[in-house]
């Protein structure tokens, strides 16, 4: 269940934002596409490759 | 092109400003340039254009810069004949005659990914037909360097409301930086206050945020309850630590704050860091649909389904 956060993390800005801002339907012809892969497969893909693994990292 | 323009317009900057009465989404109270506002900005040399338009002020609806790369095509050069009108119409574009230029071919992006979607229409990796329904979307396709991607999975047919499992994940260029999920109500751009809905907007004043940041409880009028609009998940890594923040947006434009007062609507939070993906799930009760076909954000027909209807909004920073 979310939380306040702690630490340095809680100094982070959030506001709004221009470049990597974006809204849509989902529905939206050509602005949202199918994903090739789910993403627990990604991450499966990823830890599987040992040299690119970090640390897992849960809050709850 | 104006009746009569000949090229020669010394003028650095050209506005466009809303005419008519607001839309039921323009910012309450507005007229004119304060409901939708559209500039067209030469630079100092002439040789680049800053294109931007505020639906309504100050959120920027689109902006764009663009660059002259090569000579100038004169006025007639671009006409070319075509005598283009321009009429005046509002909501979606599906039956606007007004979009198909005159070789029958239509140039708006809309209907052109409508068309091709309507061809080339087939399962996403996701729609499993079978229950529990696993549905998976690039967001912004078109930006491949965020990839910004949304999986949800809904356990059961009716999800009337029932708990959906969400997974947003982001490729951001450091650990701490943060990836948000904003859940923003149905689509509505540009429907007038005309049809079957004009009487429930005139009573509840339309939709005046939808531009903007924050989102309004006006929606029970037209889609029925949706307690997630207006919740924002964010979440970020920080020293190998994951932290996950339920927030919302109070104002048009301005910060958005952590939900204070209110029950959190976002339950079983996690935070993951995977190589270069920050990753944030939650799951959260939600009206998806009577039925499988309903959950599908990407159904043939755009708009016709429950999830296909959310306004869904990311960032990160």
């Amino acid at each position: 269940m979310g939380k306040s956060v702690n630490g340095d993390g809680s100094e982070a800005t959030v506001g709004y934002h221009g470049p990597n801002r974006a809204i849509s339907p989902l529905g939206f012809p050509g602005f949202n596409e199918p994903a090739h892969k789910y993403i627990d497969d990604i991450v499966k893909e990823e830890k599987g490759d040992a040299a690119k693994t970090k640390p897992y990292l849960s809050y709850n | 092109m104006p009746a009569g323009y000949n090229g020669h317009d010394k003028s650095m900057a050209v506005d466009f400003c809303w005419r008519g009465p607001r839309l039921p989404t323009h910012k309450a109270d507005c007229t004119g340039c304060e409901c939708a506002h559209w500039k067209l900005q030469l630079d100092a040399d002439g040789n680049s254009m800053k294109s931007t338009m505020w639906q309504s002020f100050p959120a920027i609806h689109f902006e764009v810069e663009l660059t002259k790369t090569s000579t100038t095509v004169s006025t007639e050069g671009v006409v070319d004949g075509w005598q283009c009108e321009f009429q005046d119409s509002t909501g979606q574009p599906d039956n606007h005659n007004d979009l198909i230029h005159h070789h029958g071919s239509s140039n708006c992006p809309y209907l052109k990914f409508k068309s091709k979607r309507e061809r080339t229409k087939s399962p996403s990796p996701s729609s499993s037909p079978s229950l529990p329904a696993k549905f998976s979307l690039l967001m912004s396709a078109h930006d491949t360097d965020h990839k910004a991607q949304l999986d949800y999975t809904v356990p059961q047919i009716p999800c009337m409301p029932c708990n959906v499992s969400l997974a947003f994940s982001v490729m951001t260029d450091e650990e701490d930086d943060y990836i948000a999920l904003g859940f923003r109500g149905g689509v509505y751009s540009y429907t007038d206050w005309k049809g079957d809905m004009a009487s429930e907007n005139r009573t509840s004043g339309g939709l005046p945020d939808y531009f903007g940041m924050s989102t309004s409880s006006g929606w029970e009028s037209i889609y029925g309850p949706q307690p997630l609009n207006g919740r924002i998940a964010l979440g970020f890594v920080n020293n190998g630590n994951g932290f996950f923040r339920e927030m919302e947006a109070t104002n048009y434009v301005g910060e958005p704050s952590d939900i204070q007062d209110k029950e959190l609507l976002l339950k079983g939070t996690d935070v993951e860091r995977v190589g270069d993906w920050t990753i944030i799930r939650f799951t959260s009760e939600l009206f998806a649909g009577d039925t499988i076909e309903d959950l599908d954000w990407n159904p043939r027909d755009p708009f016709s389904t429950t999830m296909s209807r959310q306004r869904v909004m990311w960032a990160n920073q």
